[in-house]
Parts: C-alpha cells; sequence; structure tokens
C-alpha cells in the first residue's frame, strides 16, 4: 500500500470553480515527490487534500491506507505535517516557542516530549535564538522558518512544503536543501511545492507537473525538461543550464553543473 | 523623477542595532536599480525608506534625509508619496485592501484613491488586466485566488497607478517561471518609458538581464554599486562579497569550465543566456 493514494480525486470549490479535474497519484514511503504548475494550476488544492484540509467532490484520497473522508484535520495532522504557503496564515501564537509548542501538545507528546522536541527542531531550523520574540516581528524568511519547525515538532512522516523558499536567499535555500535531505534521511515522505526547478532538481527526481487541475506529467526531471510543448502548455520553462545544453545539442538536459561538463565533454 | 538619500540611518522601534546604517544614495530619473543582500542585510527598510513607509508607517529613529523628486518624505504625507512611488509589497497578502469582493473593485480602489474619473478608472483596470494576463481574474474573490494569482493582483493594484517610481520588493517570489519572466518584461517596459525602477530580488538569474545597476547591502550597509557587467564579468571586483550573494548561474558554471580546462576566459565571464550559448559554441582552444 503507497504512503499516499489519490483515486480519480475532482475538487469544486463553494464558488463554483473547477479546482481539480481528475487526479491519480501514487506516493511511495520515504519518497521525494515535486509538485511544479503554473500558478492556479490546483497545486495547493491538491495538497491540501492530503491532511483533510479539502475533502474530495468525488474519488478517493488514502492516507496511509485511510480514507481521509472519515478522519477530522486533527487526527490526520497526526500522520501528515502541512507547512503553508503563507506562514501568516500559521502563526498565531504569543513566541515563537509557544508556536512550536502548540502541534505536539495537541496531538498528546507529554510535556517532556515536547520541550526537548522544540529544543531540538529551533536548533535543526536555526530559530534558536528567536524562541522568545513574537514571531509578528518577525521578517518574511523567519516567519517561514517558525513555519516550517512549527510543524516538525510534532514529527509527522509525511511533509508537505507549500512553496517553503519564496523568500530564502541563497544560504536560507541551501540549509533547506540540507535539511530536506537530512528528513529523508530519517524515512520521511516528502511532497514539496516550488517553481524554483533548480531547488527542485537539489531534493527530488519526480517531478509531477499539474495543469488546469490534471497529471500532465510524472516523470524525472530530465526527461521533463525535454517536453517543450507540455512545458508550454504548464506555464514553466527550463531552468537556464538544462537548457543551455539542449541549445548547445546536448542529447539529454544537464540538471548541474557537472552533468553539464560531462555532457560538454562527449560532445567534443 | 530622482531619489537622493542623504547620510540615512535607522533603527526599529524595540531594537539597539542600527538597520541601515549612513547610506547615501543617488537613483537618477529612469534608472533600473537591484537591490540584492543576504535576509536582514536592510533591503526592504530601505525599499520602506524610498515609499516613505519609514517614518509614516513604521516609526523608529531616524537620521538623515530622504528625497524624492526634491521633496523631503518627512514632510509629504504617505497619501501625497504614493502618488509618485508605487510599492510592491514582499506578501501580496499583505498589499489587498481587505475590503473589496472581485479583483476589479480591488485594482479601482487604487484609482479611486487616486481621484481618477470612472471612465478612465475602468480603462486603466481592464488594460492591467488584459496586460498581466489575469482577465479571467477580472470578477474573482481576491481572497479565493492561488498565492500566485494574488502576488499577480498584487502586482497589477500598484502599476494600474501608473507610479514615475517604482519600488518592488521580491515581486515575483509566488510566480511561474512564465508569470516571471512576464513581470519583469513589464517592468522593463515601464522603465523603457521612463519610470525608475528599485526591485529588491533574490533571482539574480533574471535580475542580471534587465538591471542597469547593482545595489549590494550587508549589514545595513551599501558596500557595492556598479553595472552587472562590472559587478559580474571581470569578477575581480565581486570576490570580496562572494559570502553575500551568489553569482548568475552561468558565471558558476564558466568558473568550473575553466577550472577543467573546457573554456578560457576572454571577454569575461558569461552573464546571461546569449552570451553563455555564443561563449560555450566555441571549440575550446586549451
Amino acid at each position: 500500500m503507497p504512503k499516499i493514494l489519490v483515486e480519480k480525486l475532482k475538487f469544486t470549490y463553494p464558488s463554483g470553480l473547477k479546482a481539480l479535474k481528475g487526479i491519480d497519484l501514487k506516493i511511495e514511503d520515504s519518497e521525494s515527490v515535486v509538485i511544479i504548475g503554473e500558478n492556479g494550476s490546483g497545486k495547493t488544492t491538491l495538497v491540501k487534500h492530503f491532511n483533510g484540509l479539502l475533502k474530495p467532490t468525488s474519488g478517493q484520497v488514502w492516507i496511509e491506507n485511510k480514507n481521509t473522508k472519515d478522519y477530522s484535520i486533527a487526527e490526520l495532522s497526526k500522520t501528515v505535517g502541512y507547512i503553508f504557503q503563507n506562514p501568516e496564515q500559521q502563526l498565531f501564537k504569543e513566541t515563537v516557542r509557544e508556536e512550536l509548542t502548540f502541534g505536539p501538545k495537541n496531538i498528546g507528546f507529554s510535556g517532556n516530549k515536547t520541550k526537548s522536541r522544540v529544543e531540538k527542531i529551533a536548533k535543526m531550523t536555526n530559530i534558536y535564538n528567536l524562541l522568545d520574540l513574537n514571531p509578528r516581528r518577525l521578517n518574511f524568511f523567519q516567519k517561514q522558518w517558525v513555519a516550517i519547525a512549527s510543524i516538525l515538532t510534532m514529527d509527522p512522516k509525511i511533509l508537505i512544503l507549500d512553496e517553503p523558499n519564496t523568500s530564502q536567499d541563497f544560504l536560507g535555500v541551501n540549509k533547506l536543501i540540507d535539511l530536506i535531505k537530512h528528513l529523508l534521511k530519517s524515512k520521511k515522505t516528502l511532497i514539496t511545492i516550488t517553481h524554483d526547478l533548480n531547488f527542485a532538481s537539489k531534493i527530488s527526481n519526480r517531478f509531477v507537473v499539474v495543469s488546469d487541475g490534471k497529471i500532465l506529467l510524472d516523470d524525472p526531471p530530465q526527461n521533463i525538461f525535454v517536453r517543450q510543448k507540455e512545458l508550454v502548455q504548464a506555464n514553466l520553462i527550463s531552468p537556464p543550464i538544462p537548457r543551455l545544453g539542449i541549445s548547445l545539442g546536448f542529447k539529454y538536459p544537464p540538471i548541474s553543473n557537472k552533468d553539464f561538463i560531462n555532457m560538454y565533454r562527449e560532445l567534443r | 523623477m530622482g531619489i537622493n538619500i542623504k547620510d540615512l540611518s535607522f533603527i526599529y522601534p524595540g531594537s539597539e542595532k542600527k538597520a541601515l546604517k549612513n547610506i547615501d544614495l543617488n537613483i537618477g530619473d529612469g534608472e533600473f536599480c537591484c537591490i540584492l543582500g543576504k535576509n536582514l542585510a536592510g533591503k526592504s527598510t530601505l525599499c520602506y525608506t524610498i515609499t516613505g513607509f519609514i517614518p509614516h508607517f513604521f516609526k523608529g529613529k531616524i537620521e538623515g534625509k530622504v528625497l524624492i523628486d526634491d521633496l523631503d518624505t518627512t514632510d509629504l504625507p504617505l497619501h501625497k508619496i504614493v502618488t509618485k512611488v508605487g510599492f510592491v509589497l514582499q506578501n501580496p497578502f499583505n498589499q489587498l485592501s481587505g475590503s473589496k469582493f472581485t479583483v476589479f473593485e480591488e485594482l479601482a480602489f487604487s484609482l479611486e484613491n487616486l481621484g481618477i474619473f470612472r471612465n478612465e478608472m475602468i480603462e486603466r483596470v481592464e488594460e492591467i488586466l488584459k496586460k498581466l494576463k489575469i482577465y479571467d481574474l477580472k470578477h474573482r474573490s481576491p481572497y479565493e485566488l492561488s498565492g500566485g494569482q494574488q502576488q499577480m493582483v498584487a502586482i497589477a493594484s500598484i502599476l494600474v497607478m501608473k507610479p514615475k517610481i517604482l519600488v518592488l520588493d521580491e515581486p515575483t517570489s509566488q510566480l511561474d517561471p512564465v508569470n516571471s519572466k512576464l513581470i519583469f518584461s513589464l517592468v522593463e517596459e515601464l522603465n523603457n518609458d521612463g519610470v525608475t525602477i528599485v526591485i529588491a530580488e533574490h533571482k539574480i538569474d533574471e535580475i542580471v538581464e534587465f538591471a542597469d545597476r547593482i545595489l549590494l547591502i550587508e549589514d545595513g550597509k551599501i558596500v557595492l554599486d556598479d553595472s552587472p557587467n562590472e559587478v559580474f564579468k571581470t569578477f575581480s571586483k565581486y570576490k570580496k562579497y562572494t559570502k553575500y550573494m551568489r553569482p548568475p548561474c552561468f558565471v558558476k558554471l564558466a568558473q568550473r569550465m575553466e577550472r577543467e580546462g573546457l573554456w578560457k576566459k576572454n571577454n569575461g565571464y558569461p552573464i546571461n543566456f546569449e552570451q553563455a550559448k555564443k561563449e560555450f559554441s566555441k571549440r575550446p582552444t586549451i
């Protein structure tokens, strides 16, 4: 049984907007999947089904063999942590420490376990020195780290990161990549939404392209970056290095500088 | 319309640290400047001072002067400043008025406040919706949009006012690559029409294509002020600042090619796609 199973999922918002038009998707345990696609294509709507924030209009979503229809958000959030795109919608406590404590306390962690998780995660996400500050007074990129930390303290098996790198500088993005690699080593299942395909190819080898409420492609990045027609359809552009490789006549799009150099040598 | 900053320092309330330290900066009419720097270096704070958010919205200890079109922002109320300077905020959610039911009304609201006549208002809103390719969102609620769509609407709500100076704080953070490119091109188009542009960005690969001038901020000070060509092509100037920003991806690639003996630097490092294609199409001579 896969970790996440989506079958014929359709979702229509109360306004009548058909956001998902039939999605089938299987995500295995400890997998890292990246979801890409144009603005408004349905990426966030799709992942909000994984922790029960949204329930299907039709079709099914199974999380570890449990149909999300039969479980509350509170129950599902023990397994699935969802880190919001906009951290300001996620933060509401007076201090960062309270913010990080709220989740684990709510799902029944003991006082001691909660305390040690908060300390550990605060160090891991480089926000230890912010613990006594009010989250509202932080910078946007710091709020993003607090939002990530407040979910990690609950130690969910499945993590959804909705555009986690939007306001991080290059050092922050590198820290995020390290964190994601660490989480994958500890057997977490990760679903990341991003527009930064360079970042995406560093954390995952499976890209799911969503376009107009449907899955258009589901493949490793090197297969995605050559599908010009689908990329245009999904409002995407290959990252610069793969694009450069293809324009120089490489057989496959190079994903990293190392790939580029190897292929360049072969071409000579 | 130019920006003159004279010996400007700023401390946020409740803080003892200077967020900006003795900034002297002149941005001429029609320039396209990009502010680079790490998180917390002072990029957003500098944007706030140019747009009058400091001192009118964020109170704090301010020294020095900011002149917009030769007028001191301290003496100029915010509702006067917005007629000259448009500010696209980092978080689009904070840009929306919170009181309008459709995207159309949201965009019209900006113009209502400027006292624009109804017919012109409708015309301008329709025009900007088409330009940003968000016409299909016209009747949707701003709060039922995706994050990226909301960011497009937030940008539109400023562009529709046709400011002479446009300040943008990471305006494309939530946009897909195509929309991101669309916004950068529109900003370039406005710049060609004479609008002064100041943009804080992390997307170095995209911004080198457009900016005339790079301002690198570190710890509240401007530590580097030069053209993208000067900063990245020769690299000599850049070496000191590798801790504060990363070079464009093609520069990194070229350096690696150079190290591996596959490419030789003659005219400096390629900083954009066209230059990279031209450089690497040549067969290596070493």
